[in-house]
Formats: C-alpha cells, sequence, structure tokens
C-alpha cells in the first residue's frame, strides 16, 4: 500500500469518527432538547403548598477540605444559609497543613462531641469530631491526610441522613440548590444520585458565599471553559439523563443515597476520578442486581466553581480528568456492550470509550497525518482546508445549540454581549485551544499506559470573585 | 475555502457538503439565539408591565369581594390570557379560600373556566399544566371528567396538578375517585400524594383511606397506611390496631409502626422489639420512645445493645426523649452501661440533647 492510499484510508477513517461523533452529539442535543422543554414547561407546576416537614428528606452535606483556611469559614457560613429545611453540614479537614481546623474552631465555636462513629467505608483514621455549639447542625470531622475521596467516605461514615450531598470546600451554590437537586429523590423512590449543572464563577462577584453578581471573566481560557462546560452540562449530561445513562455527576456538587453508595463500596481512595468511577460502578452493581434505579441531572441547581486560568493547572487538570476517565472505565469494564446494562452498556460507555477516551488520540493523529497529507502533496490544499474546516465549523454548530439551550433555559448571562463574545469563543478555540486539550487529553492517555501514580497536584485558586460582605 | 473542491472525490465533496450544511446551520441558529433573547426581553417587559396592573387590581377584587371594583379592571387582551392565569394562581394561593369569594365572581365574569379547560387540550405541556392548575382554583366542576382523565396522565407532574384540582375543586368527590388511583400508580410518590390528601382533609379522607387499605393487598396497605396519620385518628387507631394484629407483612407492620399512637398498641410494639428485621426494631425503638411507660424503659436500655446501629441510635434517642428523663438520670443510666457500643449510642444522645 502506498503513501496516497494510506491518506485516503485514513481520510475517510477520520471522516467515519467526525461523522459517528457528531451523530451523536446531534442525536443528544435532540434528546436534550425534549428534555429541556419539559423540564421549563413543569416549572409551571412550582406552585401548590410546601411540603409537611415531615416529608422534607433530610440531607447531609459533605464538604472535603484541604488547607482552605482562607475560605473555608464563608464557604461554610453561606452553607448555613442554604433554603432547605432539614441539613446537616459534616466538614471533613483531610489533615490540613495549614490551619483549616482552627479557623472552624474558632469561628464556630466548635467544641469535641462524643459521636458514636460507626465505620461502614474505610478511611484514614478519624482524630476527632466536632460539633458547633452555635449551630447544632454542623459538626467537623478531623481525620488523617486521605485525599478527597477518603474524605467523603469518613463524611458519609458520619453522616446522619439517607441522602448525602458531596460539594466542594471553595464551591458557591445557590440558595435554592438543595431544594431543586432533591426532587428527583422525591418524586421518584428509585433515584440513587443526582448531579447539578457547574459552571464557571471567573469574572462573577461572590458576596458571603453568594453569587452577587454574574459576569464572563476577562482571561480567555476560563472564557473557554464556560463555551466547554455550557456544552458538556447544557446537551451533554441533560442529553445522557433521560436514558438514565449518565456516567458522570460532577464532584462539585452531587446528591446521593447513602445506602447505595455504602452498599457499593463508597468512593475509591485508589483512583484519580472518584466521582465518575463511583457513579460508573453504581451503574454496573445496580444494573447486576437487575434493581430499577435513576441517576440523573437537575439543570438547575447550580454550582460555581474556578476555573484555571494558567497552561499550566489546566493542563494538570485536563490530564488528570483523562486518567480519572480511563480509571472508570477500566475499572467498570463488564459493562461495556453488556446487554443487561441497558443505554449505559450499550451506548454511553463504549461512546465513552471510543470518543472520550481514545478521542484525542484519533484526532491528535488526524490532525498531524492531515498536516503531513497536506505538505507532502498527497492532499490538495483545498480538501485539507475542507476536512479541517469541517472539524471546527462542527465544533461551532454544537457550541451554538448550547447557546441556544442556554436561551431556552436559565439565561445566566443575560446580555446579548455576553452571548456574542461567548459565540467569539466557541470560534476561537477552534483555532489551538481545541488542539491543546486533546493534546493534553492525549498525554493523560499514554501516562496511564506508562502506569505512573497520577496525582492530584496543587490548584492555583485566584479567588478573585469572592469578596467579604 | 472560496474555492470549491474537485467534485471527483467522493470524500471531499461530502465533507464540503456537510461543512455547508453545518455552517448554515449554526448561522440559524445564531438567529434564533437573537430571536430568543429579544423574544425573551420583550416577554419580560409585558409580563412587568401586566404584573403592575392587573396585581393590584386582583388584590383589591379578592379584598373587597363584592364586585364593585369589575369595571375599574383593566382590559384582559387575549394573549396575556396565560400571564393572568399566572397571576391568578398566584393569589389563590397567597390566600385562603374564603378570601377569593370575589375572585369567583371575576372568573365567571372573564369566563376563565372555560378558557383554561380549553387549555386541557393543548400540546405545549406549560399551557396544560397551566390550565389544569387553574381549573383547580375556578370552582367549576364541568372539566371534572377531563381532569380526572388527566390524573392517567403519564407525565407524573400533570398527572398530579389533575387530581389536586380535583381535591380543590370537590375533596369528598376527589379522594373516592382517587384512592384507587393511588393504589394504581406505583409512580406517585408519597411526597407528593401527602400534601394532596392533607389538603382534602381528614374528614373526606378517613372513609374512603380506611376501607381501601382493609380491601388492599399487603404491598398497597403498606403504602396506604403511612398515609394514616392524615386521617380521623380514631378510625386510623382501630385500623392500625387491627393490621398489626392481623398482618403477616413486615412492610405493613413497618408502616404501621411509623403511625403506631395509642397506648392500647404498647404490648405488640413491645413485641417488634425483638422482631428478626432491624428496620423493624428501629421503628419499634422509636414507637416506644413516643408511647413508652416508665417500665419501657429497660426494654430500650436492652435495645442500645442491639447489633445494628440504627437500633442502638433510635433507642438512645427514644431514651433520653422519654418525658420522665432528665439530665441527671440519663446521665446515671449512661454510666451504668458496659457495652462500648451502647455507650457510645447512649453518648451521641445525650450530646445532642445538650445533657453533656
Amino acid at each position: 500500500m502506498n503513501v496516497a492510499a494510506i491518506v485516503a484510508a485514513l481520510q475517510w477513517i477520520f471522516l467515519g469518527y467526525f461523522v459517528v461523533l457528531n451523530a451523536v452529539y446531534l442525536a443528544l442535543n435532540v434528546i436534550a432538547l425534549f428534555a429541556l422543554r419539559r423540564y421549563m414547561g413543569q416549572r409551571v407546576a412550582d406552585v401548590g403548598p410546601a411540603l409537611s416537614p415531615e416529608l422534607d428528606l433530610p440531607i447531609s452535606v459533605i464538604v472535603p477540605a484541604y488547607n482552605e483556611s482562607l475560605t473555608i469559614g464563608e464557604s461554610v457560613r453561606a452553607l448555613l444559609q442554604l433554603e432547605y429545611p432539614h441539613f446537616e453540614i459534616v466538614v471533613v479537614n483531610d489533615g490540613s497543613k495549614d490551619a483549616t481546623l482552627e479557623t472552624l474552631i474558632r469561628e464556630f465555636s466548635l467544641r469535641p462531641f462524643p459521636e458514636a462513629y460507626r465505620v461502614r467505608l474505610p478511611s484514614k483514621p478519624v482524630e476527632g469530631i466536632y460539633r458547633s455549639t452555635i449551630y447544632p447542625q454542623l459538626r467537623v470531622i478531623d481525620k488523617a491526610n486521605g485525599g478527597k475521596a477518603d474524605s467523603i467516605n469518613a463524611g458519609i461514615n458520619a453522616a446522619r441522613y439517607p441522602i448525602f450531598c458531596v460539594i466542594d470546600a471553595d464551591s458557591v451554590l445557590q440558595r435554592d440548590s438543595l431544594r431543586r437537586a432533591i426532587q428527583p429523590f422525591l418524586d421518584d423512590a428509585a433515584t440513587v444520585a443526582a448531579g447539578g449543572t457547574i459552571r464557571i464563577a471567573n469574572g462573577c462577584r461572590v458576596s458571603g458565599g453568594f453569587m452577587e453578581e454574574i459576569d464572563l471573566p476577562r482571561h480567555p481560557l476560563a472564557v473557554f471553559q464556560i463555551v466547554e462546560y455550557l456544552r458538556a452540562f447544557l446537551f451533554g449530561r441533560l442529553g445522557w439523563s433521560p436514558m438514565n445513562a449518565l456516567l458522570i455527576i460532577s464532584g462539585a456538587f452531587g446528591l446521593f443515597r447513602k445506602e447505595v453508595v455504602v452498599a457499593a463500596g463508597g468512593f475509591r481512595a485508589d483512583t484519580i476520578g472518584e466521582d465518575m468511577e463511583l457513579i460508573v460502578r453504581m451503574h454496573r452493581v445496580l444494573r447486576a442486581e437487575g434493581r430499577r434505579y435513576r441517576i440523573c441531572y437537575v439543570p438547575d441547581p447550580i454550582c460555581w466553581t474556578e476555573a484555571p486560568e494558567d497552561l499550566r493547572t489546566l493542563g494538570r487538570q485536563r490530564i488528570r480528568w483523562q486518567r480519572g476517565l480511563i480509571e472508570s472505565l477500566k475499572l467498570n469494564a463488564s459493562l461495556c456492550f453488556n446487554p443487561r446494562a441497558g443505554a449505559v452498556g450499550m451506548v454511553a460507555f463504549p461512546f465513552f470509550l471510543v470518543f472520550e477516551c481514545l478521542g484525542p488520540i484519533i484526532e491528535v493523529i488526524g490532525l498531524a497525518a492531515l498536516l503531513f497529507a497536506a505538505i507532502a502533496g498527497y492532499l490538495s490544499v483545498e480538501a485539507f482546508l475542507v476536512l479541517t474546516g469541517l472539524s471546527i465549523v462542527l465544533g461551532i454548530l454544537l457550541s451554538t445549540s448550547a447557546f441556544v439551550f442556554e436561551q431556552m433555559s436559565f439565561h445566566v448571562y443575560p446580555r446579548l454581549g455576553q452571548t456574542l463574545r461567548l459565540f467569539l469563543f466557541a470560534v476561537l478555540e477552534n483555532f489551538g485551544y481545541r488542539q491543546l486539550n486533546s493534546i493534553w487529553r492525549m498525554y493523560g492517555v499514554f501516562l496511564h499506559l506508562r502506569g505512573k501514580p497520577a496525582k492530584w497536584g496543587e490548584m492555583t485558586r485566584l479567588g478573585s470573585w469572592r469578596r467579604s460582605p | 475555502m472560496s474555492a470549491s473542491p474537485a467534485a471527483s472525490d467522493t470524500l471531499i465533496h461530502v465533507a464540503w457538503i456537510t461543512a455547508q450544511a453545518s455552517l448554515a446551520g449554526t448561522a440559524l441558529l445564531l438567529l434564533c439565539v437573537f430571536w430568543m433573547h429579544w423574544r425573551r426581553n420583550a416577554n419580560e417587559a409585558r409580563r412587568r408591565a401586566f404584573v403592575a396592573r392587573w396585581r393590584p387590581a386582583l388584590a383589591a377584587v379578592a379584598l373587597d369581594g363584592s364586585g364593585a371594583h369589575f369595571d375599574a379592571l383593566p382590559r384582559l387582551d387575549r394573549r396575556d390570557f396565560e400571564l393572568f392565569l399566572h397571576e391568578w394562581i398566584a393569589i389563590h394561593e397567597a390566600l385562603d379560600r374564603e378570601s377569593c369569594q370575589g375572585l369567583e365572581a371575576l372568573s365567571q365574569r372573564l369566563r376563565v373556566g372555560d378558557l383554561a379547560g380549553r387549555m386541557l387540550g393543548h400540546t405545549r405541556l406549560e399551557s396544560r399544566l397551566l390550565g389544569t392548575i387553574a381549573l383547580g382554583h375556578v370552582g367549576d366542576s364541568r372539566q371534572w371528567d377531563a381532569l380526572l382523565a388527566e390524573t392517567d396522565s403519564h407525565n407524573l407532574t400533570l398527572s398530579l396538578a389533575a387530581a389536586r384540582a380535583l381535591v380543590r375543586l370537590d375533596p369528598e368527590r376527589a379522594i373516592v375517585a382517587l384512592v384507587p388511583v393511588i393504589e394504581r400508580r406505583a409512580d406517585w410518590p408519597h411526597t407528593r400524594i401527602w400534601p394532596l390528601l392533607e389538603e382534602a382533609g381528614p374528614a373526606a379522607l378517613t372513609g374512603p383511606l380506611v376501607a381501601a387499605i382493609r380491601g388492599a393487598a399487603p404491598e398497597q396497605q403498606a403504602r396506604l397506611a403511612r398515609f394514616l396519620p392524615l386521617a380521623d385518628e380514631t378510625a386510623a387507631g382501630e385500623l392500625v390496631a387491627d393490621l398489626l394484629g392481623t398482618t403477616t407483612s413486615d412492610q405493613v407492620v413497618a408502616s404501621c409502626l411509623g403511625v403506631v399512637d395509642s397506648p392500647a398498641e404498647l404490648a405488640t410494639v413491645r413485641g417488634l422489639a425483638a422482631h428478626p428485621r432491624w428496620h423493624i426494631r428501629m421503628l419499634a425503638a422509636k414507637a416506644l420512645g413516643r408511647l413508652g411507660e416508665r417500665q419501657d424503659e429497660a426494654l430500650l436500655t436492652s435495645m442500645l445493645g442491639d447489633a445494628e446501629w440504627w437500633v442502638r441510635y433510635r433507642a438512645a434517642q427514644a431514651l433520653v426523649a422519654l418525658p420522665w428523663m432528665r439530665k441527671d438520670r440519663a446521665g446515671a443510666l449512661r454510666d451504668t452501661l458496659t457495652d462500648r457500643f451502647a455507650k457510645d449510642a447512649m453518648e451521641q444522645a445525650l450530646a445532642e440533647r445538650g445533657y453533656r
């Protein structure tokens, strides 16, 4: 086979890859469109008598904290103000090296509490349990450092209520986030997990732990990530959710039925994508049991989080996500093409395997092959431009569809100028940002294959969007 | 990319056509975004103007009740009818039924019932829901059958909205019709049925609910028995006593333990404290906390040594909440415990109650 034939074959392979990838995205778009219309339509029924207090499902809010002394006080104060009738907060200090525990003790008047701590999930040793004398619903678990998953497991052991919510210590919730996110559990007893929308807080102004003003950030890297998040949540998760094939609920904000998580073994401390791994494992375990269950996405409980604004941190994050994805799929590989696993096994898992896991490799090799073929003269300039142009235009099309969903629903960025700026970045991301992402993710695959242990690394947080009340 | 690629190259041709189509799709979607943005702003301005005109007017009609304000009401444009219904529903939800008398006369004058009834056949879910909810507030039973049919809708929210509308229109008649629907519709969650039945009131609920529980299979009995706290206390108490004495279903026992409220059932509850299922033992501990006598203190103390954490925890909570249990007595009880797990549970319950 000569080089020209190889180039021709590669062209067909890459075109086929793009056609299938975009056909799935298109299908997700259509499903998400109906799901969103239905969800928004049903909001009319948010009238009527409030639930009787005895009907509320109480929630344990678990907040793993590591070296959060600067923001933990404000974060916990904001959580205490959430609009939900019956919840407790369990902050898990994961062996912080700074004054996180001392800050909590001082600001919330914590005292040692004789908890009948029940070890249902393994975690590093618990060194102390405290309760606030001002807010009885606030407890702090002080434990040896073991990572986020380990901390959440300790929090689950201490949680009193049947539903627990995991949130990052530096995330900002809307006041009604718990009320919205609990709805699937109230509507269907088979619901075992629900995740909300994560948005990027850079450029916004937060005061007293709550969002005060929403705006776009100045830094282009953060705006690119806003476009990505809109796509990922508004048609990605919203498309998979009605098929009960959601494979991830973000670790920054998710609600879980405690007994199901405990029965599944809790969060794995030996993976880097513990949030995704748990969801994929829950699918595997519950499908194997033949149990009816639901894992769903609720579009509007918005949780705001800070996105990295430097390439180094962003790159590390993307490599970590990619490795987490691979680990999650590998550890639960029996789901793949398992007819008992329904849409999860037959559609979502293979899609994630081919397009999310291996996709970056195909994309990088495809682009390199196209460049080589064009430079070496195996491909005409027109053909090169058409093929790369197609990839770019399809990307822009998908981003624009996410903007339509945004207009249909929550209209978080109300000014037309903001939407236009997002559109501009949806175009610009195709000239460097997307390719860089693919390279990082491909490197993540490479590191996984080499078997190098994954580390979380330090996140450089700017917190410029926070201000004191 | 101004030059068209060679037509002979099929692949490039396909890619070229797809790219053009995608570009056209993007342009179309972008136009959609602009249009939706403009429409949303226009609708919001319209809604604000409508609310500014109508909210005080509706409040005046509701407060006055005589119909004297009718002539001063703004003209209701047909395309504002959904906005009107939003306001109409909001004011009914905010006020009790007696305070809405003036609004009923207005609804007849504006033919709200007819117009809302037509919305039941709408293809748009939001309109159907709005019409359904509004009908419950109109006091016009002509759409009864249509609403009853809607309780069978595949859409959970719509079916429950129809059920609530029926309850608001005629609680007695609604409960008779709805209890079989509740039995049939396993997808109606307990948390959504409860407010409906609560709104109907014990007078309307008790007869049909008790009759349905007596005639139902154990699984349905367990589900329906959870609503007994909303029924008349005497009838519910008699039924719980009967069920606890006769049923062999753990589910029914669990439901009954959750609602049992009569000291006459203490002997049965005590017996269930040794049930092989921990969930039943935990509920028995809770029930003993509500109904228990002094002699039950020993039983609850023995439950502190249960193998299951939840039983120990609930028994400890029940103990410290007993009416005669004071701080010193509870502390002394803790000091007598030799089992570490029992002591832990008691320590926690004492701390939660502020007895440390």
